[in-house]
């Protein structure tokens, strides 16, 4: 049986059908809440700011439109809920490296691969919001740059400067 | 050459892809992160709750928007069958009433006294017949004179209302004081007194200041 779009199954949910809506959860619970968890890194607030974003989609269900990529407008709703977030917070708060859940290191990793890791964690983590907004988006929604810049509100070449700014910071992290 | 294709080949652009990728698969990757159980019921729950609030308030709405409709729809309906003005040159109803009223009076007394001479001749012995046959036609005689006159005073009376009435659906305005004179003096002369009384109110109304000629004065 062929699996139905994130459209039709949106579309369902908003005429009606419970099952369409698990049917979406489903496929999206994990990609929306990496993205989150990379943007804020305490697994707390992400739990929050995770379950405020899908409250705000539901809400927003009988304004969807087919013709709208459901997965553009869903990082959307979820950026614009974390953007709020972060002005509500004081400015010189940062974000905690060690609060960014990584992968154990298996027993082949060394100890400099974890402190690689940790260095670029915190390194992440020292990033403009809205420069880890797009390296979030790159790495888990799997968008090109044009939707990323549609996401996030601004145009192309905006989205790949702040692109280009962050990948230029992290090399310099990982040169170190 | 699409600008977009000439900007993958600068160099500068070919290290840039080349520094994202390095710097992408460096990232820790979150693969083990997922959303607690709680928070997975949490949103279903919450997605299941706000289906049913929505299919609760819709027949509510539908009704709202139908009952103001409705109202509306009234309102209008009985702006529209409201008639301001009444209509123009018609004799009000109570003169019209009036009479006529006055000619079947008339009628039914001389009718009554027909059937009572009738019935006092039929009653009456043989001997006594003789007179009363001969006085018969001479009552039915003038009984006829005064029907002839009264139908002729009527409908006089009535022509000159129909006139008056003509008159004022034509122009839509009170007749002239000496016009109107002349009707109530035809009136008086017809011996119809109600309807006289009647106009010569609406006449002192109209002209208080006028005079009166001396048999319309009381």
């Amino acid at each position: 049986m062929r699996e139905r779009s994130d459209e039709q199954l949106m579309k369902s949910y908003a005429d009606g059908d419970m099952a369409a809506f698990e049917h979406l959860y489903q496929r999206y619970r994990g990609p929306l809440y990496r993205y989150v968890l990379r943007l804020v890194g305490d697994a707390t607030a992400c739990n929050d700011l995770y379950q405020g974003s899908w409250e705000k989609i539901i809400r927003a269900r009988c304004q969807y439109k087919v013709t709208v990529p459901f997965k553009a407008w869903m990082y959307r709703i979820a950026h614009n809920h974390v953007m709020d977030h972060f002005r509500r917070l004081r400015p010189e708060s940062e974000l905690l490296p060690e609060s960014i859940e990584s992968s154990t290191p298996g027993p082949e990793e060394g100890v400099l691969a974890t402190s690689r890791k940790t260095a670029l964690a915190a390194a992440v983590a020292r990033l403009p919001p809205e420069q880890r907004d797009v390296l979030a988006l790159r790495l888990e929604s799997g968008l090109d740059l044009q939707t990323i810049a549609e996401v996030t509100g601004v145009n192309r070449e905006a989205a790949k400067s702040r692109l280009r700014y962050a990948v230029a910071k992290l090399k310099k992290t990982l040169k170190e | 050459m699409n600008p977009i294709d000439r900007k993958s080949d600068h160099p500068d652009e070919r290290d840039y892809e080349k520094d994202l990728e390095q710097v992408l698969s460096a990232m820790p990757a979150l693969e083990a992160a997922e959303p607690p159980e709680m928070v997975d019921q949490a949103v279903l729950n919450m997605a299941r709750r706000d289906l049913e609030l929505r299919s609760r308030r819709r027949p509510l709405r539908w009704l709202g928007a139908f009952a103001t409709a409705a109202v509306v729809v009234l309102s209008v309906s009985i702006v529209l069958q409201q008639d301001p003005n009444p209509p123009a040159g018609q004799l009000p109803p109570s003169e019209q009433d009036g009479i006529d009223l006055e000619k079947r009076k008339k009628q039914e007394a001389y009718g009554k006294t027909d059937t009572d001479i009738s019935k006092s001749s039929r009653q009456d012995n043989t001997p006594d017949q003789p007179v009363e046959t001969a006085a018969a036609p001479l009552q039915e005689e003038s009984v006829q004179a005064e029907k002839s006159v009264a139908r002729l005073s009527a409908s006089s009376a009535e022509d000159s209302y129909r006139d008056v009435a003509e008159d004022a659906a034509e122009v839509e305005d009170v007749p002239a004081p000496e016009e109107w004179i002349e009707r109530l003096l035809l009136l008086h002369q017809s011996g119809l007194y109600e309807k006289l009384e009647e106009d010569l109110a609406a006449f002192k109304q109209a002209y208080p200041d006028h005079p009166l000629p001396p048999q319309l004065q009381d």
